[in-house]
C-alpha cells in the first residue's frame, strides 16, 4: 500500500520531481499518521459505545447531554484530560514514569501495521503478519511493569505484578491456538489467512448446511478454538472479567493509579487500540476478515430472506412468549430483504468484500467484549491462572492436534 | 470427572447472566433514568394545610413561616435540636398595631426577628408540630441553587461564603426597628440585673449587720446550742449523683452443636426491665 | 549467592477506598497477595451521638438515631422508640403496630439490597448493583410518600407515627411486592449462581458458629453460619408474633456453611421473607385508628434504665437508656451490630489473599456510621 501511495504522489505532474524514495518516505509518513488517526478515533467512538453499551445493560442512558444523545462527551472528555495538570509524584522514578504509558501506546498502535482492512487497504503486506503482531503485542507488558513500579505506591505495584503474571501466562495458550488457524492456510501471512476463506462450504466439512467457509465452520476444533482464543485475548488485554490489575474496587486503577491527564488518556487510548486489534484478529482469523458472508448478490438476496424468516419465526415463537416483542430486528431485516431483491446493485454490494464487512465483524467482537464486561465479576489472580494453564492451555493443545487429524480425515492434507 | 462438570457448570450460568443483560439492552426504552432538569420526578405532592389535613406532608425541605399568624412563642425554638432557628420576641407596645391571627388568637408579641439558619438545619421537621398556629411548614421547594447572584455584583468572598444565602430573615419589622427594641431589652435587663444586685447587697449588708450584732450578743451572753450559721447561709442543696445500682442483664445460655445440626437452644430471658432506684437522698445545707 | 531478604508488606486500606464501605482503615500486613494481620481502625466517622443525646429531648433524639445507621434508618428510629415506649409503658394502636413493622421490613429490603448490590460490586459486577438500586429508588419513593424524606427520616416518634399514611400508599406497595420476585429470580439469574461469583465467594472467609458467637456476631452474618437466632422469633417485639414467615439460614448450598455465599445468599433469602412480612402485614392492616393518638405530650419516662434489643437488618440493635426523671436522658448507649460484625474480620480474614479480603469485607455488611456512632 506504501508502493502505491507512493506512486500515486508521484503521478502528479507538480511532485514528479521528487526521487522515487522522497516519496516512498511521504507515503510511509502519510500511512503511519493515517494508522494513528484511525487508532486515535476508533478509541474516541469505543469509548462513546462502551458507554451507551453499558448504560443500555444497566437500564439507564448514559452520555446524553454534551451532543446530540452525548456523541461528542468523549471528545469533551479528552479536551479535559488535555488541560489537567500533569502530577508527577515527588519519590516516581521519573525516566520510567514517563515513558511507560508510551511503549504500551507505541506497541498497540504499531501492531496495526500489518492488518488488512481490506483486500488493499494493508500498510505492510508482511509474509510474517500474524508473528509480528503477536510479538510486539507482548511488549505491552513491559510499559504496564514500568508503569507500576515507577509510580512508588503499594497499590500500583499490586497491579502491575498481576499483570505481568497473567499476560505471560495467556500468551502461550493464545499463541498455540494462532498455529492450529497457521496449519490449516500454511502461511502466516494474514492475507492469505483471509483470502483462503472465500466462497461457501458445509458446515464443518460433512454437515449439508451452506455457510461461508470461514475458519469457524471448518471443524469442530477450530470453532472451539475461536472461544479459546477470545478468552485468552481477553485476558490479554486486562478486560473483565480478567481486570484484576485495574480491578476497579480493589486497587482503585491498579497500576494506572497516579497518572493523571495526559498520561492516562494514553492509558486509555492503549486499552481500546489492545481491544480493536484482538477484535481484528478474531475476525480475520476465524470470521473471514473482509470477505463477505455471501458469494455473490443472488446468495446475498436469498441469504437474507433466510434472516428475515429466522427472525420472524424467533419473534413470534421465543419472543412473545416471555411478553417482549419488538419489530425492529424483524423490520430492519425486512427492509434489508426488499433492498436486495428490488435493486440489484444493493445486493452486489452486499456480496462483495471490503472494508464494511470488516468492520462489521470486528465491531460485533468488540459487543461481545463489552458484554462480557458488564455481566460477569472478576477473577480473582490464583483462579486467572488456574484457567489459563489448566482449562485454556490443555484446550488449546487439543485443538492443535484435533486439527490436524480433522485436516487428514478430510483429505486436505495427506501423509 | 469435576473438572468436566465445572466447565460445563461455567458456560451455562456465565450465559444465563449473559441473557439477563442482552435483555435490558435490547429494551432502552425502559430506562430509569431522569434527564434532570428536563424531567422531573413528580413529587408526591398533597395539600399539607391545615384542619383535617395537616396530619399528611409533602417532601421536606425549606422552611417557610407564615410571619403574620406567628405569635412568637417560641414552641418551634425549642423543638429544634440543633439550635437553627433565632427569634427575638419583645413585649408589644399599642403602637406595634398587633394584629389577629388567621386562627383568631391576638398576637401579643412583636417578632422582631425570625432567622432560620438552613445551612444547620437537618430538616427533621420536629418544629413544625409544635407551632399553635401552623404557621411554620416545609416547603417541597428541594432545589438551593439560585441564579440570581450570577446577575448581580456579587464579591468573590460572598460568593465563596454562600452560607450567607442560606440564612432566612422571615420578620418584616424594619431593621432599625430591630435594634432599637433589641437596644431596649438590653438595657432593661441590665437595669433588671442591677436591682437585683443592689437588692442582693442590701441583703447581704443587713444580714452582714445582724450577724455582727448576735456575735457581740454572744459575747456578752453565755454561749447558746443556736447555730450561727443558719442565719448567713442560705440554704444550698447540693444533688448527690443518683446511687447507682447494677442491674445484671442475665446472659442467654446458648449451647452450640455441630454445625451440620445448626439446632441453638436458647434459654428464655425476658428483656431486662427498668428497676427503679431508690430515691436519692438531697443534702441538706452541707 | 545469598539469601534474599523478604519481610511483609504493611498496605493500608486506607479511609479512601473504593470498597470499604464507608471511611475504614484497615492495616493489612500481606506476604506478597496472602494476608496475615488484618486491623481496623475506625473513629473516622465518629460524630458523638451518644455525647449528643445528654442533651437533647427524647423526642429529639429520634433523628440522630436514623443518623447513626443510615442505611436502615427506619429500624434504627424503631429500636430506640420502643425502648423509651417500654420504660413509659405506652399502649400503641393497633395501626401504629402494623405500619411501623410495614415500615421496618421495608427498610430491611431496601438496605438488604445495598448490601447485595454493594457485595456484587466489591467482586467486580457492576450491573446487579444498579439492578438493586433501582429496586431500592422504588422503595424510598414509598418512604417519601409516607414521611417526606428518602433516607433520613424522624417519623417513627415515641408513642406511634410522626403522619398517618397517604392514600394510595397501600396500592402502591402491593404494586412494588408484586414486581419484587421477580427481580429477586433477576439478581439470581445474574449473580447468585454465576460461576465466576461462587469462586470468588464460596469457601472464603468461613465464619464458625463457635466464633461468631464468642465475638458477638448477629444478624444474617450469624445465621448464614447456621446459627437460629433471630430476635423477631426467639424474643418477638411488637407484633412479629403474628406473621408467618421463615428464617433462612446458610446452608452451605455452593460451599461450606458459613462463607461469604452463605451470607451473600441469606440477605437474598431474608429480602424475600420480608417482602412476605410486608404483604400480610398489608392483608391485616386496620383501617381504624389514629397514629399519633398515643404520642405523650411529655416524654418523661420514670427513673430508671433499659436496654432493648431488635433486629436491625444488620443484627441485633441494642438501646439502654438510663432516665433521671428528667425530659433528657441522662444516658443513650447504642450497641451498634456493625461493631461487632467488623471485629471478626482478623479472625476470618487472615490467611486470604487481597482480593478475598474484600470480598468478606463486603460480606460482612458494614455501615460505618453505625459503628463510629
Amino acid at each position: 500500500m506504501i508502493q502505491s501511495l507512493a506512486n500515486w504522489i508521484l503521478s502528479f505532474e507538480v511532485l514528479s520531481g521528487l526521487g522515487s524514495s522522497v516519496a516512498w518516505g511521504l507515503s510511509l509518513f502519510v500511512v503511519s499518521a493515517l494508522i494513528f488517526v484511525f487508532v486515535a478515533a476508533n478509541a474516541i467512538i469505543l469509548v462513546y459505545f462502551e458507554r451507551k453499551v453499558s448504560a443500555f445493560m444497566q437500564v439507564r442512558l448514559g452520555p446524553m447531554r454534551v451532543g446530540k444523545f452525548g456523541t461528542l462527551q468523549t471528545v469533551a472528555d479528552a479536551l479535559k484530560l488535555l488541560q489537567k495538570e500533569d502530577i508527577i509524584p515527588r519519590s516516581a522514578d521519573k525516566v520510567l514514569f514517563i515513558i511507560g504509558p508510551w511503549i504500551i501506546l507505541i506497541a498497540s498502535v504499531v501492531t496495526f501495521a500489518a492488518i488488512p482492512f481490506s483486500d488493499s487497504l494493508l500498510a505492510a503486506n508482511m509474509n510474517i503478519g500474524l508473528f509480528y503482531i503477536v510479538s510486539i503485542s507482548s511488549i505491552v507488558v513491559l510499559g504496564i511493569v514500568m508503569a507500576g513500579w515507577a509510580s512508588n505506591n503499594k497499590w500500583s505495584l499490586y497491579g502491575a505484578m498481576r499483570s505481568a503474571a497473567q499476560v505471560i501466562s495467556y500468551e502461550i495458550p493464545v499463541g498455540i491456538t494462532l498455529i492450529a488457524v497457521v496449519a490449516v492456510v500454511g502461511s502466516l501471512n494474514l492475507q492469505t489467512i483471509i483470502q483462503a476463506q472465500g466462497g461457501t462450504g458445509n458446515l464443518f466439512h460433512w454437515i449439508p448446511i451452506p455457510l461461508p467457509n470461514w475458519f469457524i465452520f471448518h471443524s469442530p476444533f477450530l470453532f472451539l478454538a475461536a472461544f479459546v482464543y477470545l478468552i485468552g485475548a481477553t485476558a490479554e488485554i486486562n478486560r473483565t472479567p480478567f481486570d484484576i490489575p485495574e480491578s476497579e474496587s480493589e486497587l482503585v486503577a491498579g497500576f494506572m493509579t497516579e497518572f493523571s491527564g495526559l498520561r492516562w488518556a494514553l492509558f486509555f487510548l492503549s486499552e481500546y487500540a489492545n481491544a480493536t486489534l484482538v477484535a481484528f484478529l478474531v475476525s480475520i482469523l476465524f470470521l473471514g476478515g473482509w470477505q463477505s458472508p455471501f458469494s455473490n448478490y443472488a446468495g446475498a438476496q436469498i441469504g437474507f430472506t433466510i434472516i428475515t424468516l429466522v427472525a420472524a419465526m424467533w419473534t413470534v415463537f421465543v419472543k412473545a412468549k416471555v411478553n417482549r416483542l419488538s419489530i425492529y430486528p424483524v423490520g430492519l431485516a425486512l427492509i434489508i430483504t426488499i433492498a436486495a431483491w428490488l435493486f440489484p446493485g444493493f445486493a452486489i454490494w452486499l456480496a462483495s468484500p471490503g472494508i464494511f464487512w470488516m468492520f462489521m465483524k470486528a465491531g460485533s467482537i468488540i459487543f461481545l467484549l463489552m458484554w462480557f464486561r458488564w455481566t460477569f465479576p472478576r477473577l480473582r489472580v490464583d483462579q486467572l491462572m488456574y484457567v489459563s494453564w489448566k482449562v485454556i492451555l490443555p484446550l488449546s493443545l487439543i485443538n492443535l492436534m484435533g486439527v490436524a487429524v480433522w485436516m487428514w480425515l478430510t483429505g486436505e492434507i495427506q501423509f | 470427572m469435576s473438572y468436566f462438570s465445572n466447565i460445563t457448570n461455567a458456560i451455562t450460568t456465565l450465559v444465563d447472566g449473559m441473557k439477563v443483560t442482552m435483555g435490558y439492552f435490547v429494551r432502552p426504552r425502559e430506562h430509569v433514568t431522569l434527564q434532570y432538569p428536563d424531567e422531573v420526578w413528580p413529587i408526591p405532592s398533597r395539600n399539607i394545610g391545615v384542619g383535617e389535613l395537616d396530619s399528611y406532608n409533602t417532601i421536606r425541605s425549606k422552611l417557610t413561616v407564615n410571619i403574620d399568624d406567628c405569635i412568637g412563642c417560641k414552641a418551634c425554638e425549642r423543638a429544634c435540636p440543633v439550635n437553627c432557628i433565632h427569634i427575638d420576641a419583645y413585649k408589644g407596645t399599642p403602637e406595634d398595631n398587633l394584629q389577629i391571627t388567621s386562627n383568631g388568637t391576638q398576637v401579643k408579641l412583636l417578632t422582631a426577628s425570625f432567622i432560620i439558619d438552613m445551612s444547620e438545619c437537618m430538616f427533621c421537621d420536629l418544629c413544625t408540630p409544635p407551632c399553635p398556629e401552623n404557621c411554620i411548614t416545609m416547603t417541597p421547594d428541594y432545589q438551593f441553587i439560585s441564579n440570581d447572584n450570577l446577575k448581580t455584583e456579587v464579591t468573590p468572598e460572598e460568593r465563596w461564603r454562600d452560607k450567607n444565602l442560606l440564612i432566612y430573615q422571615f420578620s418584616k419589622v424594619s431593621e432599625d426597628e430591630r435594634q432599637r427594641r433589641k437596644a431596649e431589652a438590653v438595657e432593661a435587663a441590665k437595669a433588671k440585673a442591677a436591682l437585683m444586685a443592689a437588692k442582693k447587697a442590701a441583703a447581704a449588708k443587713a444580714a452582714e449587720e445582724k450577724a455582727a450584732l448576735a456575735a457581740q450578743v454572744a459575747e456578752s451572753a453565755p454561749v447558746s446550742a443556736e447555730p450561727v450559721a443558719e442565719v448567713i447561709a442560705t440554704p444550698v442543696e447540693t444533688v448527690k449523683p443518683e446511687a447507682e445500682t447494677r442491674v445484671d442483664i442475665p446472659i442467654e445460655t446458648i449451647t452450640v452443636s455441630k454445625p451440620e445440626e445448626s439446632t441453638v437452644s436458647v434459654s428464655d430471658s425476658p428483656v431486662t426491665e427498668a428497676s427503679e432506684t431508690p430515691p436519692t437522698k438531697e443534702n441538706e445545707n452541707g | 549467592m545469598g539469601r534474599l531478604h523478604a519481610e511483609e508488606m504493611i498496605l493500608n486500606m486506607g479511609p479512601q477506598h473504593p470498597s470499604t464501605h464507608g471511611v475504614l482503615r484497615l492495616k493489612l500486613r500481606t506476604d506478597g497477595e496472602i494476608v496475615s494481620h488484618i486491623e481496623p481502625v475506625i473513629g473516622y466517622l465518629h460524630r458523638s451521638f451518644e455525647k449528643h443525646a445528654e442533651n437533647l429531648e427524647y423526642q429529639q433524639v429520634t433523628p440522630f438515631c436514623g443518623r447513626c445507621d443510615y442505611l436502615a434508618a427506619m429500624g434504627s428510629e424503631h429500636g430506640y422508640a420502643m425502648a423509651v415506649e417500654k420504660m413509659m409503658g405506652i399502649e400503641l394502636p393497633e395501626r401504629v403496630e402494623y405500619l411501623r413493622v410495614i415500615f421496618a421490613e421495608l427498610q430491611r429490603i431496601a438496605s438488604h439490597l445495598v448490601a447485595v448490590g454493594t457485595f456484587g460490586l466489591d467482586v467486580g459486577a457492576i450491573t446487579p448493583f444498579i439492578y438493586c438500586f433501582r429496586e431500592r429508588e422504588l422503595i424510598l419513593d414509598l418512604f417519601e410518600m409516607a414521611s417526606g424524606a428518602r433516607l433520613l427520616y424522624n417519623y417513627i416518634w415515641i408513642g406511634g407515627l410522626a403522619h398517618d399514611i397517604p392514600p394510595g400508599f397501600v396500592e402502591k406497595t402491593y404494586e412494588f411486592l408484586d414486581d419484587f420476585d421477580k427481580r429477586i429470580a433477576e439478581y439470581n439469574q445474574i449473580l447468585t449462581g454465576n460461576k465466576i461469583f461462587v469462586e470468588r465467594a464460596a469457601d472464603v472467609g468461613v465464619l464458625t458458629p463457635e466464633v461468631a458467637i464468642n465475638y458477638g456476631v448477629t444478624g444474617p452474618s450469624l445465621r448464614a453460619s447456621g446459627v437460629n437466632i433471630d430476635l423477631r422469633r426467639t424474643q418477638p417485639y411488637s407484633i412479629y408474633d403474628r406473621f408467618d414467615f421463615d428464617i433462612p439460614l446458610g446452608e452451605g448450598a455452593q460451599g461450606t456453611i458459613g462463607d461469604s455465599w452463605d451470607r451473600y445468599y441469606v440477605r437474598v433469602r431474608e429480602m424475600e421473607e420480608s417482602a412476605k412480612i410486608v404483604r400480610q402485614a398489608l392483608d391485616q392492616l386496620p383501617v381504624e385508628g389514629d397514629v399519633k393518638s398515643a404520642v405523650p405530650k411529655r416524654i418523661r419516662p420514670p427513673k430508671g434504665e433499659i436496654y432493648f434489643r431488635s433486629e436491625n437488618a444488620r443484627g441485633e440493635l441494642g438501646y439502654y437508656i438510663v432516665s433521671n426523671g428528667k425530659n433528657v436522658p441522662l444516658r443513650v448507649k447504642m450497641r451498634s451490630p456493625a461493631f461487632s460484625n467488623l471485629s471478626v474480620i482478623n479472625e476470618i480474614g487472615h490467611g486470604w489473599m487481597i482480593s478475598d479480603v474484600i470480598a468478606i469485607l463486603g460480606s460482612l455488611d458494614i455501615v460505618l456510621g453505625e459503628i463510629d456512632r
